[in-house]
């Protein structure tokens, strides 16, 4: 799986750390780092809690070209 | 004195979940398969024939708690499909094993063929049986009807 450079340039958008971006959406810092590297694939319900907390679309984060 | 090493809620997100199933699951079969190991060596090394009999209650209640609940999930196997020429295969080589094992603990080698021809029957038909059901159950799954909500 390729790395989640979307999810990581939208985060430092809201200068969010991995651990405030966690706390936010219910998860560890860990879970965040391996989706970010892209060695976890999230369930439908983060993908969206993420997107809520960061204002984005699942096609902003999640879609690959 | 309060108690606070206990929540009733999960701590764990779902990565940590599925990471936890993933562990719980090697060591599952870790146990699945030194239990036999330790069965196996057992026997061989001379036990009685009741010595080992904790751990094959143990194992057969795994083995049948495994069983009963895939096919109730109308899951086989990840690689295997239940097909004849699988079963016959895996039957030949419960039967080999058996052989291999009967003749090992006697050095009679008509009698450890019989046990290994019977055993290799035996597990034949167990396969054949257990795949029919597992047929059902999942025909029956794939054809549910869905539920009005989903229409």
């Amino acid at each position: 799986m390729p790395k989640n450079l979307k999810l990581k340039a939208a985060r430092a958008e809201k200068d969010m750390t991995q651990a405030a971006l966690a706390e936010a959406v219910g998860v560890s810092r860990q879970t965040v780092n391996a989706i970010e590297k892209g060695e976890y694939n999230p369930t439908i319900q983060l993908c969206r809690s993420i997107c809520k907390v960061l204002g984005k679309t699942l096609d902003d984060l999640f879609w690959e070209e | 004195m309060k108690l606070d090493f206990y929540t009733r809620h999960s701590q764990l997100d779902e990565m940590q979940e599925q990471k936890l199933c993933k562990l719980e699951s090697r060591g599952f079969w870790l146990l699945w398969w030194g239990l036999l190991a330790a069965i196996i060596v057992q026997s061989l090394v001379g036990q009685t024939a009741k010595a080992p009999i904790g751990e094959w209650v143990l194992f057969m209640l795994a083995s049948l708690y495994m069983v009963v609940e895939c096919i109730r999930n109308g899951i086989w196997d990840r690689h295997v499909k239940p097909n004849l020429c699988a079963n016959i295969l895996g039957s030949t080589v419960a039967g080999i094993a058996v052989f291999v094992w009967v003749y090992l603990k006697g050095r009679y080698w008509p009698g450890a063929l019989c046990a290994g021809l019977c055993s290799a029957l035996l597990c034949f038909a167990v396969l054949q049986f257990t795949a029919w059901l597992y047929h059902l159950r999942h025909n029956q799954l794939e054809h549910s009807e869905e539920s009005e909500d989903e229409q």
